[in-house]
C-alpha cells in the first residue's frame, strides 16, 4: 500500500481549474501505474490547518506522498488567502514524506525546514512560477507532474527531477519552434525554478508500506 | 520576413528653437522623416506628452531652462525618468557645464541621461540621436515589437499570458508592461534574455524560422 495526500485548491479565483485538473492528471496516473494506493484528496475547505494537523498524523508514521496544487510563498502553502502548511508551524508533520509542491516560492524556506524536520525529499519551486492556460495548459500540467510521474515509474527522486528539467528543455525549444518565445520564456523560469533537497537516491518502492 | 516596428519618435522639448525652422529641427526631420520629430516650446506639454506615449520608442531632446510658471528641464527629466529607464534623454542646452548647479548634474548622472549637448552642435545632437536610435534597436523591447508585429491585430488584441495571479494580458499589454519597466515588465524582460542565453548556450540558432 502507498499513501498519498493531495491538496489542490480547486476554489482558488483564478487557478483552480488549473490546480483540480493537474490533481486529475495525476491520479489517473497513479491509478494506472500504482495498483496498491490509498489517496487523501484535499481540495479548498480542507486547506486549512486544522484539518492537515488532524489528518497527517494518521499517515505520517509511515513513508507517505504528499503533492500540493496551490497558491504558496517562501514559507507556507495558502488556499483563500489563509496558510495551511506553514515553516516551523506544522511542517514537522511531514516527517517520512516526498513533499511535492507546484506552488510559488514554497522551495526558498518551507523546503528546508520540511527536510530539516524529517520530510525524505522536497521537490518545488524557489521562484514564481508560471502556469500556461488555454490550449497550452495540457502541456503545462504535464510538465508540472513530470517528475512524480517518473518516481512513480521507478526514477530515483533526484534523476526524475533532472528528466523534469530535461522535459521542460524540450518544451522550451517546440514552443520557440513554433513560434511561441513568450510562453517558452515562462517554461525557462519554471524549469530554472525547480528545486529538490534531500535523499537523492530514493525511490518509490520504500513508500510501499503495509 | 521583413517586419515594420513602430516609428522612432523624436521628442524636442526646447523653448529656444523656432518651430519648423530652426536648423537642428530641420536636420532632424531630413534625418528621421518630419513626421517623427515632434517639438514642444512648452516643458508642461512636452513631458505631458511623453508620459502618455511611453508605449512607443522615443528619444527625448530636452533643454535645462523653461520660462517662470513651466516645469524646469531637470523636473521634466526626472519625471520622465521615474516612469521609465526606456526613454533616451539628451539634455541641450546653451550654457556651458560650470553654469549648471552640481545638484542639476547629479541628478542627470544618477539618472542616466544619455547626454549633455550644446545645442548649436547639430552634428554631436544627430549623431547622439542615432546611437540612441541604434540602441533601441537592439533592446528586447524593440525585438517584441518586431516579433508582436508579425501577428494579426486582432492576435495582439487576444489574451495571451495568464500569471499564476490571474492576472491576463495580451501581446500589445505584455509589450507596455516592458516599456513601462513595471514589475511584470521586467520580470517578463528578463525571462526574455534569459531564454535567449539559454538558446544561445545550447546552439539554439533558429526562432521561428
Amino acid at each position: 500500500m502507498t499513501k498519498f495526500g493531495i491538496a489542490f485548491d480547486n476554489n482558488d479565483v483564478e487557478l483552480g481549474d488549473y490546480f483540480r485538473l493537474s490533481k486529475e492528471d495525476i491520479i489517473s496516473f497513479i491509478a494506472a501505474h500504482c495498483q496498491d494506493h490509498n489517496i487523501i484528496e484535499i481540495p479548498s475547505n480542507q486547506c486549512n490547518q486544522a484539518f492537515i494537523d488532524f489528518t497527517i498524523p494518521q499517515i505520517n508514521a509511515d513513508n507517505f506522498l504528499f503533492l500540493a496544487y496551490s497558491h504558496g510563498n517562501h514559507d507556507s502553502l495558502t488556499a483563500g488567502g489563509a496558510f495551511y502548511i506553514k515553516k516551523e508551524v506544522n511542517s514537522a508533520l511531514f516527517v517520512n514524506s516526498l513533499f511535492y509542491s507546484m506552488s510559488c516560492l514554497s522551495a526558498r524556506e518551507l523546503g528546508s525546514d520540511l527536510i530539516i524536520n524529517g520530510c525524505h525529499a522536497f521537490v518545488g519551486f524557489k521562484e514564481n512560477a508560471n502556469a500556461l492556460l488555454g490550449s497550452f495548459q495540457a502541456l503545462s500540467i504535464e510538465c508540472d507532474n513530470y517528475a512524480i510521474k517518473a518516481f512513480i515509474n521507478g526514477a530515483g527522486i533526484k534523476s526524475a527531477v533532472e528528466q523534469m528539467k530535461a522535459n521542460f528543455t524540450g518544451k522550451i525549444d517546440q514552443l520557440v519552434l513554433s513560434g511561441e518565445p513568450l510562453r517558452a520564456a515562462y517554461l525557462r523560469q519554471n524549469r530554472d525554478a525547480l528545486w529538490f533537497a534531500g535523499v537523492e537516491d530514493l525511490v518509490f518502492t520504500s513508500f510501499n508500506v503495509n | 520576413m521583413k517586419m515594420e516596428s513602430y516609428p522612432l519618435k523624436i521628442v524636442v522639448i526646447h523653448d529656444g528653437l523656432i518651430p519648423k525652422i530652426d536648423p537642428l529641427l530641420v536636420e532632424l526631420g531630413n534625418k528621421f522623416g518630419e513626421e517623427s520629430v515632434i517639438h514642444f516650446e512648452n516643458s508642461n506639454k512636452g513631458l505631458e506628452y511623453v508620459l502618455d506615449n511611453l508605449n512607443q520608442k522615443m528619444v527625448v531632446l530636452l533643454d535645462i531652462n523653461f520660462s517662470h510658471g513651466e516645469l524646469s528641464g531637470i523636473q521634466v527629466f526626472e519625471d520622465i525618468k521615474k516612469r521609465t529607464a526606456l526613454v533616451y534623454v539628451i539634455m541641450i542646452t546653451a550654457r556651458s557645464l560650470n553654469e549648471i548647479s552640481h545638484p542639476d548634474l547629479i541628478t542627470m548622472i544618477n539618472h542616466d541621461a544619455m547626454a549633455i549637448e550644446n545645442v548649436f552642435n547639430y552634428p554631436k545632437i544627430i549623431e547622439l540621436v542615432e546611437k540612441a536610435a541604434h540602441k533601441m534597436e537592439t533592446r528586447v523591447d524593440s525585438a517584441l515589437e518586431q516579433w508582436i508585429n508579425s501577428h494579426s491585430e486582432a492576435d495582439r488584441e487576444r489574451p495571451y499570458l495568464t500569471t499564476r495571479t490571474g492576472k491576463v494580458y495580451t501581446l500589445t499589454q505584455i509589450l507596455d508592461e516592458i516599456r513601462l519597466q513595471t514589475p511584470y515588465g521586467q520580470e517578463m524582460e528578463g525571462n526574455i534574455l534569459m531564454l535567449a542565453i539559454d538558446l544561445l548556450a545550447r546552439g539554439k540558432k533558429e526562432i521561428n524560422d
